[in-house]
């Protein structure tokens, strides 16, 4: 990696640069795949076709875990003080833009599509007592959307606050709809260099207690969106190895995202070849994280051979789904972890989105077959067709709307962070009521 | 040639860490780093004490053994089936406090994390001394310790081979290429520091001796370049290996079908603990040697600061574990797992579980408070619970399990002797005579990555030379 050091940034440099606006035709195209896929759930509702909410079950796993976990990546940047991201971590802020829809959605299926959605509902006085009071109808359902809704609503308010530090010193530009939560952020922006020691003090907190949100309200979401879908198993390792697979995924979007910011805004001095780099290892270290996960789940059930446990895999490794499992392994581990090892592959656009794409469908697959077999059981046809994919492309459509509005809305860098004489001051611990460095030692 | 270090148009990029400046206020220059790491080779009274103390714990652990080998294991507290007791809880302890120095010099090497720099490398001859501590305890605990080799896999007369399916035997491949791997890796990052003693050396055969370590080290470019690739690669080398170490030493349990043992999350569960009891171990040491040297301005309050957040997010992780855990406990439905979880804590085992989980998961909560984070002699005196606690983590694992299992006849209670406690005294003894014996023979803290943060005196002379690292305009 190369770290020769050039002179700061200008503070009109970034802004200029970070005010172009997306391409229009990207959220257009976004916006009618959103409807189309909306259009289609509708008519697999009216229809009764069951196969439209498992369909919406699947996208929203796949595309919440990923933008939640991106902004989560957000927070991990500020509690580890981190400067290397600061050109480059408002593309991964933008993610936070699907959350208040994945929300909807999630109210959605738990009210609406409920005895569609999960397939104990209706046989929840059959199952044993303790899943009878686990999988409570009330109990669950407020569950859920609480939890989700807590995750979501600090997620927001710790992108508010990085957003606003920029948009406090940035000339007044964006798209339309959010020029009043922009006149919002400016109303009572004060000093620069007091604003970033209390901002960084806020965000200190928000993150912290995002973490620990985001560790334990994600393992529930994933046992209640995904292991309890097959009530008779469970599995202690499930929960992290949910969410850590939106993590890894977060950060593959975010190598592709970089790649397509730096030439659409010409911004060659702000990302670099190092951020190339720096992100490609993340993507390789968390795949082989991840593999880790699963493969330590898997060995475990696997050599233990109890039935509550092996039925599970049984059911994945037989019949139709063999091949689905298998290749949700080989693309989301197998390929980028031995592709992405050296250098190159990481910092060569084909060779990057390629790996991206792998770990992108992988994941896609990995959340398939967490939930279609516990649903549809033994069968040797897997159901996949129009249903998955136009509710995939659909949903593909809404986050696609979601992001571009955001990117459009807000400056696309952090302009206050790059450019602010104050911004190193934070590196080491101050206090924030008088700015100072607290002492070093005794 | 004292003052060697590393130049800096050599200097592989770590637009992460913040300059001296930032970080060591009260570090000037080179020759202040010399003077005031080299001072803690000299001897001292304290020193010498310290070391009696642990050659006496190892002298009692010595003895304890010597009296199991000729009365036979049946004085140790076995009763069956709980067959598997302090040894192995020890075994697993050791283990633990080995990994978070692998996990500070490499892993947090590769993030740039800055706080490292000052702390890497006690916690990297603690990581050795560690599992050289905790390979003693398979021996510890066979029938007959002189046929330990048998676990080795080779061509043998007897005709015999291990049981590759057992996980006792992958433990057997994991510790010793973690041994292996963590003794190289703080021997190359010693060579830089090596010929710095070496330079400074008078006597003519350590000077000699020190030589030969060093490999002739002479500050060339070529020779940092070199160095720096080898520790990369080290560095990528053992962070895979932090991870497979401690969930091989998990499946020991997991693959078993034990109540409280077979559970899937013991993988990462048992990393997240080890890092946890290894940064504990790191306080418990660090704390008392930067009072003692004087050497509170390169372990700063910062660092301590800064280690107190990693610790206080691996005891979170580990909490999240015990809740999964009991969680999963119940709502499986299995009633012996639930009699097993019931029984562990608030049964037969309870003062144990709660000694655990107010060490593990309750004290650490008061690292939410900056003010404790740096605060030394909090951190000490937690640094001793968190060792208590993770202590116990394993005897609640091992114990309850065993002593609980499916058959209500089996059901038993386990009472350590005195030879067991004796061996445990000893352990400690052991490890810190090793510790010990290091520091006053090599650098505790690493002179040439801290020259590294401080700026040369060319550039101090000329403030608009030096540069500000890492905001994306400076990452060309």
């Amino acid at each position: 990696m190369s770290a020769t050091q050039s002179p700061v940034i200008s503070r009109e440099r970034v802004i200029s640069a970070g005010a172009k606006p997306l391409p229009p035709m990207i959220r257009q195209l976004s916006l009618v795949l959103a409807l189309l896929g909306m259009a289609l759930f509708a008519v697999g509702i009216a229809s009764g076709n069951d196969r439209a909410w498992h369909a919406f079950q699947v996208n929203w796993l796949f595309f919440t875990t990923i933008s939640s976990a991106a902004v989560m990546f957000v927070a991990v940047q500020r509690i580890t003080t981190a400067r290397w991201s600061r050109g480059i971590i408002r593309f991964s802020e933008g993610f936070v833009s699907f959350l208040p829809f994945a929300l909807i959605g999630l109210i959605v299926m738990v009210v609406f599509g409920k005895s569609h959605v999960y397939p104990w509902w209706k046989q929840l006085p059959s199952l044993q007592h303790e899943k009878q009071v686990y999988l409570a109808h009330q109990f669950f359902a407020i569950r859920s959307i609480g939890v989700f809704a807590i995750i979501t609503a600090l997620q927001l308010w710790y992108v508010w606050t990085s957003v606003r530090l920029d948009v406090g010193v940035s000339p007044e530009g964006g798209a339309k709809w959010a020029t009043g939560l922009r006149a919002k952020m400016r109303a009572g922006f004060g000093e620069e260099r007091r604003e970033l020691h209390s901002t960084h003090s806020l965000q200190g907190k928000l993150a912290v207690f995002m973490t620990i949100i985001f560790g334990f309200g994600w393992v529930v979401l994933a046992w209640d969106q995904s292991m309890t879908l097959d009530p008779h198993f469970f599995s202690t390792m499930y929960g992290w190895q949910v969410f850590m697979g939106g993590w890894i995924v977060s950060l593959m979007v975010l190598s592709v995202l970089l790649r397509f910011y730096k030439k659409h805004l010409g911004a060659d001095d702000i990302i670099t070849d190092a951020h190339y780099h720096d992100v490609g290892k993340l993507c390789f270290a968390f795949t082989a994280f991840w593999g880790y996960l699963t493969f330590a789940q898997f060995l475990v059930i696997w050599y233990g051979n109890v039935s509550e446990e092996t039925h599970f895999f049984t059911l994945r490794l037989t019949h139709a789904w063999t091949n689905w499992t298998m290749t949700g392994a080989v693309l989301t581990f197998l390929l980028p972890f031995f592709g992405l090892i050296g250098v190159k592959p990481k910092m060569w656009a084909p060779t990057m989105f390629f790996f991206a794409a792998c770990s992108f469908i992988g994941l896609w697959i990995v959340r398939y077959v967490e939930v279609y077999p516990s649903v549809y059981g033994v069968t040797e046809n897997a159901p996949f067709g129009v249903w998955e994919i136009g509710i995939f492309l659909g949903f593909l459509g809404v986050w696609g709307f979601c992001y571009t509005s955001f990117m459009d809305a807000f400056p696309k860098f952090r302009v206050f962070l790059l450019t602010s004489p104050y911004r190193d001051e934070v590196q080491v611990p101050v206090d924030p009521r008088t700015m100072e460095p607290l002492p070093a030692h005794e | 040639m004292a003052t060697m270090a590393h130049p800096d148009n050599d200097m592989p990029a770590r637009p992460n860490i913040a300059k001296a400046g930032l970080q060591l206020p009260a570090v000037k220059d080179y020759e202040q780093v010399d003077r005031e790491i080299m001072a803690t080779l000299r001897p001292s009274k304290g020193w010498f004490l310290c070391l009696l103390v642990a050659i006496f714990c190892l002298i009692i652990g010595g003895l304890a053994w010597t009296y199991q080998i000729h009365e036979g294991l049946g004085v140790a507290g076995y009763n069956p089936p709980v067959m598997w007791g302090v040894y192995i809880v020890t075994f697993v302890f050791w283990i633990g406090i080995g990994h978070a120095g692998t996990l500070i010099s490499a892993i947090l090497y590769l993030f740039r994390a800055g706080f490292r720099t000052t702390i890497y490398r006690c916690a990297e001859a603690m990581t050795v001394f560690a599992v050289m501590t905790a390979g003693l305890f398979p021996i510890l605990h066979l029938g007959r310790p002189w046929k330990f080799f048998w676990l080795i896999p080779y061509p043998n007369w007897r005709l015999i081979w291990p049981n590759f399916k057992s996980p006792l035997v992958w433990d057997v491949f994991a510790i010793s290429t973690y041994l292996t791997i963590s003794t190289t890796f703080l021997f190359i990052g010693l060579i830089p520091d090596v010929a710095t003693l070496r330079d400074a050396e008078k006597n003519p055969i350590k000077k000699q001796i020190l030589s030969a370590l060093s490999f002739g080290w002479r500050n060339s470019e070529a020779e940092w370049r070199h160095f720096a690739r080898a520790y990369l690669f080290l560095a990528a080398f053992s962070t895979p290996l932090v991870l497979s170490v401690h969930s091989i030493v998990s499946f020991d349990f997991a693959m078993s079908l034990v109540p409280g043992w077979h559970t899937t999350i013991f993988a990462p569960y048992f990393v997240a603990g080890a890092i946890f009891s290894g940064m504990g171990m790191v306080f418990t040491i660090i704390i008392p040697i930067r009072k003692l040297f004087k050497l509170q301005h390169y372990v700063t309050l910062n660092h301590l600061d800064a280690g107190a957040k990693l610790c206080l997010f691996t005891s979170m992780v580990v909490g999240c574990a015990y809740l999964v855990e009991f969680f999963i406990g119940w709502y499986g439905g299995s009633p012996v797992e639930q009699q097993y979880w019931w029984n562990r804590v608030f049964g037969q085992w309870w003062w144990a579980a709660w000694i655990m989980l107010t060490c593990n998961m309750i004290l650490p909560l008061s690292l939410f408070s900056q003010s404790l984070r740096r605060n030394p002699s909090w951190l000490f005196f937690l640094s001793f619970f968190i060792n208590i606690g993770m202590w116990f983590e394993r005897f609640v694992i091992i114990v309850p399990g065993l002593s609980h299992e499916y058959e209500p006849w089996q059901w038993t209670s386990y009472t350590p002797t005195f030879v067991d406690y004796s061996i445990l005294i000893g352990s400690f003894g052991w490890f810190f005579m090793w510790f010990l014996l290091f520091i006053r023979q090599l650098p505790v803290l690493a002179i040439s990555e801290i020259k590294e943060i401080v700026p040369p005196k060319l550039k101090r002379a000329h403030p608009g030379a030096d540069f500000h690292a890492d905001t994306p305009g400076d990452h060309a």
